[in-house]
């Protein structure tokens, strides 16, 4: 599956979603609070891709979940 | 933790085509089940084969490759699933395809049920009492 997803973005680039775009298609497809929250988590994604490259969409969830608790 | 995505007909439609205004949420989509099917998360994309037809997905056509390898399920209306299709049509008026749909989230025995769609209404309306996420595309 990935290979068949790697191959349609050599041919159509446009396609690639990038990290952010990536955790709010995960957080809409888990039914996530975040999901209506879209700039929430483009905020954290940037944030995470700065520190860990190769983070994952459910990594970035997980970083604006983090954020989104009240302070102890 | 299960996890079943039904797509509707416009996702599919979306899918195919890379001009399509939707390609990239739904490619999105996609990309998120393949990401998790990696890590061997149970998840499964799967198309009611009522929205097939209506989307007009020929798996011989070569105008449906990409969609093709995908690893999308066909799931098919067989008897039971068209007795449960007929009384949602019956009872909400929803079209056929959507009444398919209808019949495999009553059907799934998944902990999560998923359907990307251009129309949460109906699809809402066709799941009946089954507790669905919707993703409105």
């Amino acid at each position: 599956m990935q290979a068949a997803l790697d191959d349609h973005y050599r041919r159509h680039p446009q396609a690639r979603a990038d990290l952010a775009d990536l955790a709010i298609a995960a957080a809409e497809l888990d039914g996530h609070p975040l999901a209506g929250q879209p700039e929430r988590l483009r905020q954290a994604a940037a944030e995470v891709a700065g520190n860990h490259p190769g983070a994952s969409p459910d990594d970035v969830l997980l970083w604006a979940e983090a954020r989104a608790l009240p302070a102890a | 933790m299960t996890r079943l995505v039904v797509l509707d007909n416009e996702a599919v439609q979306a899918l195919r085509d890379p001009g399509h205004r939707k390609h990239r949420h739904v490619v999105s989509q996609a990309q998120v089940v393949a990401s998790r099917k990696r890590r061997a998360v149970a998840i499964q994309m799967v198309l009611p084969t009522t929205v097939r037809v209506e989307a007009g997905w020929d798996r011989t056509s070569p105008a449906w490759a990409f969609p093709n390898r995908l690893r999308i399920a066909d799931s098919p209306l067989d008897a039971a699933s068209a007795s449960t299709a007929a009384g949602i049509r019956a009872r909400t008026g929803v079209s056929a395809a959507d009444s398919h749909i209808g019949a495999v989230i009553q059907s799934a025995h998944h902990d999560q049920i998923t359907v990307v769609t251009s129309d949460p209404g109906d699809m809402r309306l066709a799941a009946g009492d089954k507790i669905i996420t919707v993703v409105a595309i």
